[in-house]
């Protein structure tokens, strides 16, 4: 049990919807052990970013409960849940958000600012570099391609060494020549800092490189492996 | 869990860069900019207006007692590098040839007067020179009309007391004859030293003593605050607005009137500042979403903000700060062309707390939108449409706004009354102006079925979203409320204020009249044109109160000493003169009306009497119990002759009266008055020109203020409303893309936006009148005392302003809206 640096038991989650409360996510029990890699795929609006948003504490379920570490997440509250995601977990979104008033090294530093790193200049310029945009340091989100400004997420999503990475759809906005370069950086990477990474995707190529695979469907999931 | 201020500063350069604080800091520069100018000027004019008044107490401070001054005082001011004089006034009684005069003796230092000039003749009749010094040892100078009433001419030897005078010269005006200038006794005037001497200066003289002191505005003031701490109850200082009651009422009504008009361009900033941290906060959503995923918790992220903000309000503060005092040296550059006399100078008093006052009201009015930051919740970076968290007590951010405009209110205007009308009347206007925004959006809905689909988009627009739009409407009619309020009721009210100070104000008092005189006077003056109405006086005394001699020791407020020890001119009436209003009590009606006295409050203030008070009043060899039947409120910037003490008639029958008038005198009917004082020698002339002119100059001093404050209000209210079309813009865009997307051309895409606009100026308009209508009238009767019909020009002004406005406004995002490209809507989902 202690493997386990996620865990998830008997999570459901429902909403208000506008005929009364709407199952969105059902009896969902997992497991993600430290240093692995695990996809999430599934049909749209099968509840894929529902649950990596309750995994990594961004929100809580109407029953059950997650652990991250030991730590029960569903008994703290919002602002307890996220002093104790600095530093320890990171995200890469589909549709990259980086802040666009910041440049790309500004944006890595941030999570490494709010987790107080001491040389948070020092080490965002390294992750910067490892992601191959050692030459953009200072170029704005704007200015930058999709594929790059999704390395810059990556990077930023890295910077703290986090235990948890979180990664939802990250190839979706892109061509497949760039979402190739992200999938290899992305595991390299995990490969790397052994991190545990939770991926959801619909691309098969990137679910065939993970050892774990969900599959979700209404809610549930109908698939382990 | 921080984020470090490195963080704060780089997201302030970038979101400068980015163009989203411009508005938010253009609001602050004006309002910081506003309240440095409107600061600094007054502290010009104050200082001008200090020295100015210096003429009407011969010095430039004044320290009075009914003590001698101690002999270390006046080395304080010697050492101080002050020029100084001694003065002692106290009233005495002259008997010649059995005849019995009342007199007011003054004794001068030499150095008297230190400001101003005294008018003497040296020959009666004879020319009349101005002179910086008093009289000499052994030498008098009286008022003309001691000379008749005692039959003595000039020469003559005049007795005070054991000491013997040679009266030498008459007195034609004289600086600081007191207080209240119609004081009626005639002056005698001689050298204090000689006083000392005549013995009649002893414990029992009843004496008010003063230092003068004049030099630079720096000595003096240090003098000043040397000195305070050592008057005890015996002494007090003299300044503008004691020293002269006419000119300071004025001006206290004039400075509540800036600083009435500082606050609007105050409440606009602050409410350009609220609707531009709004957009602001709005935009900021994704970010504080993506900061709280990485950890940051709910006081980071405000804290963030609030650091962004601050860093912001001291940069912009600064320069606007700079720029208030930029444009005030204009306006006095402009004055100085204008205005004769010294305009003064500014002091650096207003910048410090402008600057902090500007953080105030930043802080102030956006935290309420910052405070919706906290409803961000993290998941929506994952889902859009994710619901936002339930902020508890929300509705308490916004006492914040209220708390900043109340201290800005405060450091505005000192008058509780103006600061309760403004801020009050500010918050329920708000509400009532969306209120009834609402309720016109809701009739013109009702009949604004069946119109073309270009006008449906355009009201739909305005439908949708009753309560914001009410809100948007209700902003831009508070800020064209308040434009209107400082141009045209501020143009209405002023002309209806300014009658009352005609151009044919009195500028003559003539007193001592006797009675057998009045026809005589009367007939001179109406052969010439100039009409009069004469008002019977007489001097005498306060003897008791409530039964008891009243000990001027005992009262706290050094000014009892004059109503107690003074002599007091009273009069008669039997309706409520003009200019007094009654604030206690009754007027006296048909019934007996023996035995009552009404009291001005300025003068039944420092005595602490109220209504049903008994006061003895001593007049020859008559006593009078009366019971204080009313208490009145007296307007005296009227230049009528007005009373601090009216009895019924039939109060003392048997007391010989006098009577006073106030006459206005063009330039070349001034030859009337040698007439007058040729046919009528006892009757006392007093020139009040001098004391008019400077209330003139006191009110285009106000006016060029008003108009300081006006510039800065009308910058506000444009960026209210720039700020308010801009918040709406980026929905507007996005409505436009999908309707070019479903096929809506450009002509009427435009013709429905500017259905919007035209609607939504045409609504602001008419609640604006409606608004500055009424708070017009309350103003009128509350504070002016004037009387104010509003009327349709009003309506008409405001109206085709406010859709002119609205128009000229929209058109800076007009060309962003109608170019967005369709396909803007694939883009963002
Ligand atoms: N706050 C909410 N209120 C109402 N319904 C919601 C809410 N959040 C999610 N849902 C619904 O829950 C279901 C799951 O949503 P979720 O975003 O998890 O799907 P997904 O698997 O990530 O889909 P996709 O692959 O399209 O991103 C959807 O039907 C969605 O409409
Ligand atoms: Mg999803």
């Amino acid at each position: 049990m202690s493997d386990f640096i996620l865990q998830a038991v008997g999570v459901d989650r429902e909403v208000e919807g506008p005929s009364g409360p709407l199952t969105i996510l059902q009896d969902i029990d997992l497991g993600i052990a430290a240093g692995s890699a695990t996809v999430i795929s599934g049909p749209s609006g099968s509840g894929k970013s529902t649950l990596i948003g309750l995994l990594a504490g961004l929100d809580l379920p109407t029953r059950g409960q997650i652990f991250f570490r030991g730590n029960e997440i569903t008994a703290l509250d919002e602002d307890q849940r996220a002093r104790l995601r600095a530093g320890q977990v990171g995200f890469v979104f589909q549709s990259f958000y980086l802040m666009e008033s910041l440049t790309a090294l500004e944006n890595v530093m941030l999570p490494l600012e709010l987790a107080a790193a001491a040389d948070a200049r020092l080490q965002a310029r390294q992750w910067l570099c490892e992601v191959g945009l050692g030459q953009r340091l200072h170029h704005y989100p704007r200015q930058l391609s999709g594929g790059e400004q999704q390395r810059v997420a990556i990077a930023r999503g890295f910077a703290v060494e986090p235990a948890v990475l979180f990664a939802d759809e990250p190839t979706g906005n892109l061509d497949r020549e760039a979402a190739s370069q992200i999938k290899e950086l992305l595991f390299s990477l995990q490969a790397e800092q052994n991190t545990s990474l939770v991926l959801v995707t619909h691309d098969l190529g990137l679910a065939e490189q993970c050892q774990r695979r969900l599959r979700l469907e209404n809610g549930r999931i109908v698939e382990q492996h | 869990m921080r984020i470090g201020t490195g963080h704060a500063l780089r997201q302030l350069r970038r979101e400068w860069r980015s163009g989203e604080l411009v508005a938010l800091a253009l609001s602050l520069l004006v309002a910081v900019g506003a309240v440095t100018a409107v600061s600094a000027h007054g502290e010009r004019i104050e200082r001008s207006l200090m020295r100015g008044a210096g003429e009407i107490i011969a010095a430039d401070l004044k320290v009075s007692g009914r003590q001698p001054i101690p002999d270390n005082w006046l080395a304080r001011a010697n050492t101080a590098g002050l020029a100084s004089a001694e003065v002692a006034t106290f009233p005495s009684v002259i008997f010649r040839d059995g005849i019995t005069q009342l007199i007011a003796v003054k004794g001068v230092s030499s150095g008297y007067p230190l400001r101003g000039e005294l008018t003497i003749r040296s020959a009666d009749p004879g020319p009349a020179s101005d002179v910086n010094w008093g009289p000499t040892a052994g030498e008098a100078w009286v008022e003309t009309r001691l000379l008749s009433v005692l039959g003595l001419e000039l020469g003559n030897q005049l007795e005070l007391g054991s000491a013997q005078f040679t009266v030498s010269a008459v007195i034609a005006y004289e600086p600081d004859k007191g207080e209240s200038f119609v004081s009626l006794a005639p002056r005698v005037m001689v050298r204090l030293g000689d006083l000392k001497k005549s013995g009649l200066l002893g414990p029992a003289s009843r004496a008010q003593y003063a230092l003068l002191v004049a030099g630079t505005e720096l000595a003096v003031e240090r003098f000043r605050q040397g000195i305070a701490p050592l008057l005890g109850l015996d002494y007090r200082i003299i300044d503008l607005k004691e020293a002269q009651l006419q000119v300071g009422s004025t001006l206290q009504r004039a400075q509540n009137f800036i600083g009435l008009a500082a606050l609007g361009a105050i409440l606009l900033a602050g409410i350009a500042i609220a609707v531009s941290a709004g957009r602001y906060a709005a935009r900021q959503r994704t970010n504080v979403a993506l900061l709280r995923c990485f950890g940051a918790d709910r006081a980071a992220v405000l804290g963030l903000h609030v650091r962004v903000l601050l860093l912001l309000a001291l940069l912009v503060g600064s320069i606007g700060v700079a720029l208030g005092y930029g444009v005030e040296s204009v306006i006095a550059q402009i004055a100085r062309q204008v205005l004769t006399g010294e305009l003064g100078s500014t002091g650096w008093r207003s910048a410090a707390t402008s600057l902090g006052l500007g953080v105030v009201l930043l802080l102030g009015f956006s935290v309420p939108a910052l405070a919706t930051l906290n409803t961000v919740t993290p998941i929506q970076v994952l889902q859009r449409g994710a619901v936002t968290a339930a902020a508890r007590w929300r509705h308490l951010y916004y006492v914040l706004p209220v708390a900043a405009l109340a201290l800005l209110a405060l450091a505005q205007s000192t008058d509780i009354k103006i600061v309760t009308y403004v801020l009050g009347g500010s918050i329920a206007g708000l509400l009532a102006m969306m209120g009834l925004s609402a309720v016109l959006l809701r009739a013109l809905k009702a009949i604004s079925r069946g119109v073309g689909v270009s006008w449906r988009f355009g009201l739909a627009r305005l439908f949708r979203h009753t309560l914001s739009s009410s809100l948007q409407i209700a902003s831009i009619s508070l800020g064209l409320t308040i434009i209107l309020l400082l141009t045209l009721v501020r143009a209405q009210l002023f002309a209806a204020w300014q009658t009352r100070l005609p151009a044919n104000a009195p500028n003559y008092f003539l007193a001592n009249i006797q009675p057998h005189e009045q026809a005589g006077v009367d007939e001179l003056f109406t052969q010439a044109g100039v009409s009069a109405t004469y008002v019977p006086m007489a001097v005498g005394r306060l003897v008791s109160i409530n039964g008891q001699i009243p000990d001027p020791a005992q009262y706290p407020d050094a000014r009892a000493s004059s109503r107690i020890e003074g002599n007091l001119n009273f009069s008669w009436a039997e309706n409520l003169p003009s200019g007094n209003s009654l604030e206690a009590g009754t007027w006296w009606g048909e019934g007996p009306r023996h035995g009552q006295v009404s009291l001005a409050r300025s003068w039944a203030e420092p005595l602490g009497v109220h209504i049903g008070d008994q006061l003895g009043f001593q007049v020859g060899a008559q006593e009078l119990q009366a019971t204080i039947s009313s208490i009145r409120s007296v307007t005296w910037d009227s230049f009528e002759p007005n009373f601090f003490i009216l009895f019924p008639p039939g109060a003392f029958p048997l007391t010989p009266r006098t009577l006073l008038t106030a006459i206005h005198l063009d330039e070349p009917q001034e030859v009337l008055l040698a007439d007058l004082a040729r046919g009528f020698p006892t009757v006392n002339i007093i020139d009040i020109g001098a004391i008019l002119a400077q209330v003139r100059r006191i009110i285009d001093i106000v006016s060029l203020g008003l108009n300081l404050v006006f510039g800065f209000t009308v910058a506000a209210g444009a960026l209210v409303l720039v700020a308010t079309l801009s918040a709406t813009r980026d929905a507007r865009v996005y409505e436009a893309a999908v309707l070019k997307a479903l096929g809506c051309d450009r002509r009427r895409l435009l013709a429905s936006l500017n259905t919007e606009f035209l609607v939504m100026g045409a609504l602001a308009g008419t609640v604006a009148a409606v608004a500055a209508a009424l708070i017009g009238r309350i103003l009128a009767t509350r504070v002016f005392y004037i009387d104010y019909t509003p009327n349709l020009l009003l309506l008409l002004v405001s109206v085709s302003a406010a859709v002119l406005l609205v128009w000229l406004a929209s058109r800076a995002g007009m060309r962003k809206v109608l170019a967005t490209p369709p396909a803007l809507v694939l883009k963002e989902a």
